[in-house]
């Protein structure tokens, strides 16, 4: 074992093992209750808006690499855009996605493909759909904004990570009078989604959007895994900190093992 | 009323020209405000005076072309400072257009004087990302397998000695996002115990301020330019930064203002609503 | 075999970075197979950049064949990418007075930069229409982003020294706080999803169910 990472490695083990022990259950038919999340629900109300009124849906599943550390962030965008595309199939509604990164593009495009053709609309496919725009971050952007505004897009949703365009794109979607759903878990961007869209995903909540949306009882199950190991994260660091504040510091020299 | 309610119904064009001459005037006019060294800003300035003569210091460009105005006059005082303390630096890249800002820095410090190979170093850059950095930490030339001149790094001076991240004295990062300092604190710091000092974009500061907190970044420049501007007042090189501080205040200001009277109005409309309600 | 294929590839790159990262040094050959894995890696994202050059000259191609009002656009694009591609392969690196080097200077450099600054009419816009105290998280989100705001501009200061001492605070305790606890979140979530993906569970990145 690498030294300093013994009790990482522990915790590893324990948060997986209770994962599998969750998702047993799940399995059976025990499935963890959760709460409303507004973002998620909101999806389909944007759809439905954008079927109304015969305007497309704007998707970005996040900007970066899937190959880096935001990995996890593009994987949720991409679940979250399977149940979007399979919806817009379902409602004959248009789908714009827009691709940053060059390793995500395939990735997106079977997901549409797939998504169109378990809705039996596989003809509508088309490669319109599914854009590489740029891997530049500014000309992604405007790519963005001029996609929002020649096609007039009623409904505007990016989950996954997002840098410094995300304000362009939150505030270029509500000045094309479009309604936007955003979630990321980089914190830097938060703040400008939280404060220009119509509905956020914080953090971790873009993680729960594939499982809430599918209402896949396993995905179900990680999520009540993700919060016992926060509650197990606020005990370590309650104890951690009134054991240090009296002097004792066992707790941190066990964590830095 | 009538002045809010006219600004709330202005053409947003209108807020457009209004910052512009106040972001424009002052840097025809400079006004001159005082510039404070914040406790990040000291602590990169101290982990970099640290260094000895010949000592080697690994500087990574990161960074976009979009956040270049804000980072990169980070990155060249931090590489003036070095150099000026007899410092080797060697330059890499994981960001593709970060190798343009590193190679500009190198020519112009060969032009100044410092000898290529033996006071500084070109790399080049890395596709990849956190798998290449990760792939760098363990062994550099397997990354880097020639320099941009083409010749392998252990062929020069300044490389004697180093074959790992671990190796360095000091990891000096700029980012203006992925890779950034959580990337290199995942792969390099944690996994060589290597001091990394990082300058970012003033968005990404409060992201990173945990890490300061937390130790495992020994210096952090996480206000954009200003702490570019704050570096350069430390070591005594003032310049592009320096020179740029009086428009972002004035700019800054121009926004707080539009907040403020964009809050007014909301609590005004309110308050009608309300009433007419009632 | 079409799903089960990239399932076992990823289930066997998964767990031997997994087990380098906690076990490194214990089996040095599965070191080295891990760093190659990682470097392949590396390799496969430049070649997945040919994929999405394909869709650019597909979309592109198509919009000139149908004469789109937007096609002169599209003609843009394609001299863009030829230009830099043939004069990239020209130059040497990025070394001074070549013509990728102008353009990439001249031209590249410029308007990056320009769209970048282009942000702040963004928030402009924002600060008017968005920034409101609509209910007491906002007004608490409002009235710290204003105090950092006028305390991390070297003005801030002068208007008053509570200012830089508050930004100060505001940043190193609730910012570092909230910071920590959606980077413990989010740390989990990707756990999770990562722990998903390795075993198969998850297999929308392949557009599989």
């Amino acid at each position: 074992m690498v030294a300093g990472k013994q009790t990482t490695f522990l915790f590893f083990v324990l948060v997986l093992a209770v994962a599998v022990y969750y998702m047993t259950r799940a399995r059976t038919g025990k499935i963890p209750a959760i709460r409303k999340i507004p973002g998620l629900d909101a999806i389909e109300e944007a759809i439905g808006r954008a079927t109304e009124l015969g305007r497309p849906v704007f998707y970005v599943p996040g900007r970066t690499e899937i190959n880096t550390g935001g990995a996890a962030q593009n994987i949720a965008g991409l679940e979250v855009l399977g149940h979007v595309a399979r919806m817009t199939a379902r409602y004959d509604t248009e789908i714009r996605v827009a691709i940053a990164a060059a390793n995500v593009y395939p990735v997106a495009e079977a997901i549409v493909q797939q998504a169109y053709l378990e809705e039996g609309k596989a003809e509508r496919v088309k490669p319109e759909m599914v854009q590489f725009l740029s891997n530049e971050q500014f000309a992604f952007a405007a790519a963005c904004l001029s996609i929002m505004n020649t096609e007039k897009t009623a409904s505007v949703i990016m989950v996954g990570e997002f840098q410094a365009e995300s304000l362009m794109l939150a505030e270029g979607a509500a000045q094309a009078g479009a309604v936007t759903i955003a979630g990321t878990a980089r914190t830097a961007q938060i703040p400008f989604f939280v404060a220009a869209c119509d509905y956020t995903l914080i953090g971790e909540e873009i993680f729960a959007g594939g499982a809430y949306l599918s209402k896949n009882p396993v995905g179900i199950a990680n999520l009540a895994v993700q919060d016992l190991g926060k509650l197990a994260s606020l005990v370590v660091i309650i104890a951690g900190s009134l054991m240090v504040t009296f002097g004792n510091k066992s707790m941190i020299n066990w964590l830095k093992k | 009323m009538n002045i809010l309610k006219r600004f709330g119904e202005m053409d947003r064009r209108w807020l457009y020209v209004i910052l512009l001459v106040m972001v424009v005037f002052p840097l025809l006019r400079p006004i001159g405000i005082p510039i404070d060294v914040s406790s990040s800003t000291a602590k990169f300035v101290a982990s970099v005076d640290r260094l000895q003569a010949g000592d080697r210091m690994l500087l990574v460009f990161d960074y976009s072309i979009g956040g270049g105005p804000d980072v990169d006059p980070q990155a060249q005082v931090v590489l003036a400072h070095a150099l000026s303390k007899g410092v080797r630096v060697v330059e890499v890249a994981f960001v593709d257009t970060g190798l343009n800002y590193a190679t500009k820095a190198c020519d112009l410090w060969v032009s100044k004087g410092k000898v290529y190979g033996t006071d500084i170093l070109n790399l080049g850059y890395a596709p990849g990302v956190e798998t290449a950095i990760s792939a760098f930490g363990q062994n550099i030339e397997a990354i880097f397998v020639r320099d941009v001149n083409g010749k392998a790094p252990s062929s020069y001076p300044i490389m004697e000695g180093i074959k790992t991240a671990g190796d360095f004295k000091l990891i000096a990062e700029f980012a203006t996002g992925i890779p950034g300092p959580a990337e290199w604190i995942r792969q390099v710091v944690t996994r060589y115990k290597v001091p990394l000092a990082c300058g970012v974009v003033s968005v990404m500061g409060p992201q990173n301020a945990p890490y300061l907190q937390s130790g495992q970044l020994v210096g952090l420049l996480g206000g954009g330019l200003k702490s570019a501007a704050e570096y350069e007042i430390a070591v005594k090189m003032p310049g592009a930064a320096t020179a740029a501080m009086d428009a972002q205040s004035l700019g800054h200001l121009t926004i707080v203002v539009f907040v403020i009277l964009g809050n007014i109005l909301f609590l005004v409309e309110r308050r009608e609503q309300k009433a007419k309600k009632a | 075999m079409k799903k089960e294929v990239p399932i076992g590839i990823g289930f066997l790159v998964g767990v031997l970075i997994v087990f380098e990262y906690f076990l490194k040094g214990l089996w040095p050959a599965v070191s080295k197979t891990a760093t190659d894995a990682q470097n392949w890696g590396s390799v496969i994202s430049a070649f997945a950049m040919g994929l999405a050059a394909a869709n650019l000259i597909v979309i592109h191609g198509r919009r000139i064949k149908q004469k789109h009002p937007d096609a002169w656009m599209s003609w843009l694009l394609f001299a863009g990418i030829l230009v830099m591609t043939i004069t990239g392969f020209y130059a040497k690196g990025t070394a001074g007075g070549n013509t990728f080097s102008f353009l990439f200077d001249g031209l590249y450099l410029p308007l990056g930069t320009a769209m970048f600054s282009i942000m702040v009419f963004f928030i402009a816009s924002a600060a008017r229409r968005a920034f409101r105290a609509r209910n007491i998280d906002a007004a608490f989100l409002l009235v710290a982003g204003v105090i950092v705001m006028i305390g991390n501009a070297p003005v801030g200061k002068l208007i008053s020294p509570w200012f830089p001492s508050a930004t100060s605070w505001l940043i190193s305790f609730p910012n570092v706080a909230g910071n920590r606890a959606i980077m413990i979140g989010a740390a989990l979530g990707m756990v999770l999803t990562g722990f998903r993906v390795i075993v198969g569970i998850d297999r929308s990145y392949f557009g599989g169910e």
